[in-house]
């Protein structure tokens, strides 16, 4: 309810605001051009100097980056004008940590030490929803889209059901808010990543199931994508996806906090990337 | 019977300040909560964001400058009012209109306008300059239609 309310701290043009004068924006091309072109240590300061945490005694610089990542979903929680819209950007976050509960009761597992990433959903709640298989408290439709998922045994399809039920809960959570800029974006994230998943099916060989897409169409890019190279495909999905969050940052409302996460979330995974291969290099690894 | 003259020229007075008074709060309350946001992440730019939160507050002013105009016009104010008819108490309500309605739009118009111009000093504190003239474009239809208030009003004969 917070966006309605005229006269309350928390309204889009405060988050906005704090969200461009933040002292912790992301990296520009500049800065990625010197953390490539730097060795490990020189690449783990520079990352210190852009705002990044410095990593503890015993930390390493994947630390810090999960810290910075942490700080920034914390930040956006904290100036939401609204929670609900808000928690549907942690999708991912919900499915990986339900995902892990479910996982773990497959094998019999302690759930206890699993490796949970922050989210809209509280552990305990989902803890309690894997182990009773009642999903009724994470919402209706929620409960219908993963009606079952408690008896299926392949690993595979219990991921895929709950990946398809968490991005579908926050689509249609987006349209119900009528926030098209969130929606136009899951919805080309969600192509590119059907395209991504298609690709990498073909490297093995295999055609994927209608399943282990997530629930929006792509069919658009299948022809066009035949024809082109596993580089081309990957050029021509994170060009689309940076149109569209370019696109983000002139929205007035919740584009810009969506736009403000889904970069920090891409820049903490390239951030990752970079420093393994810097780490392999550093070590004398083979870097292919 | 009451002056219906006075009664509507009136009318067009309060409406004139209500309206624009209207528009620059809702423009300055919407850039004040930009200001808000860019300067608790950055106080020092306090003083570039204030300039941007106050000028959508001048059409307010301009809404009041013509209520007064026409209340000093009419006698209202100097004790000696003016025994006006009704067709004269129309002339002064619909000269005092275009400052009321351009005043509520452009106020609010402005308010947007200093919004961006606000987002884009949080981003580029020596892009305050830019904002300041395109946040001041704006400004140009409230001077005009306070001009067209202005002739109007004393081109009225009493």
């Amino acid at each position: 309810m917070g966006e309605y309310n005229a006269y309350g701290k928390k309204s889009y043009e405060y988050a906005i605001g704090r969200i461009k004068a933040t002292s912790h924006p992301v990296l520009t091309g500049e800065q990625w051009s010197r953390l490539r072109e730097a060795d490990l240590a020189g690449a783990v300061k520079l990352l210190e100097e852009y705002g990044y945490p410095k990593a503890e005694e015993g930390e390493t610089v994947r630390d810090s980056i999960d810290k910075e990542m942490q700080r920034a979903v914390s930040f956006i929680l904290e100036l939401a004008p609204d929670e609900e819209l808000t928690n549907l950007l942690f999708f991912e976050e919900d499915a990986l940590n339900l995902k892990l509960f479910l996982k773990s009761k497959l094998v019999k597992g302690h759930m206890d030490n699993l490796p949970l990433v922050e989210g809209s959903f509280s552990p305990e709640l989902l803890r309690i929803c894997a182990e009773t298989e009642d999903f009724s408290l994470l919402g209706k439709d929620l409960e219908r889209e993963l009606e079952g998922v408690g008896d299926m045994e392949d690993p595979f399809l219990i991921s895929c059901t709950v990946d398809n039920a968490m991005f579908n809960h926050a689509v249609e959570g987006a349209a119900k808010k009528h926030c098209s800029a969130l929606k136009n974006l899951l919805t080309e994230y969600g192509a590119g990543r059907n395209r991504l998943i298609r690709m990498r099916m073909k490297r093995l060989g295999r055609e994927a199931e209608d399943f282990a897409y997530l629930p929006v169409s792509f069919s658009e890019y299948r022809a066009k994508d035949d024809k082109r190279t596993d580089d081309e495909i990957l050029q021509d999905v994170n060009r689309r996806l940076s149109s569209v969050l370019t696109d983000l940052g002139y929205d007035d409302g919740m584009g810009v906090l969506a736009q403000y996460y889904f970069q920090k979330k891409n820049e903490a995974a390239a951030l990752r990337l970079l420093f393994a291969r810097k780490s392999q290099e550093a070590t004398g690894g083979n870097d292919e | 019977m009451a002056n219906i003259g006075i009664v509507i020229t009136v009318c067009g007075a309060a409406l004139c300040a209500i309206l624009a008074g209207i528009g620059s709060a809702v423009g300055v309350m919407a850039a004040g909560k930009a200001s808000a946001g860019v300067t608790s992440e950055n106080p020092d730019l306090f003083g570039k964001v204030l300039v941007l939160q106050a000028l959508p507050g001048t059409q307010g002013i301009y809404g009041f400058l013509i209520a007064i105009l026409i209340m000093v016009r009419v006698g209202l104010l100097g004790g000696n009012v003016a025994n006006l008819t009704a067709a004269q108490g129309w002339q002064f309500f619909f000269a005092a209109l275009p400052m009321a309605v351009v005043g509520l739009i452009s106020g609010i118009c402005q308010g947007k306008a200093a919004v961006a111009a606000i987002h884009m000093t949080g981003k580029q504190p020596d892009a305050s300059g830019k904002g300041i003239t395109m946040t001041a474009l704006v400004e140009t239809y409230a001077i005009l239609a306070l001009l067209a208030s202005i002739l109007l009003m004393f081109g009225i004969t009493i």
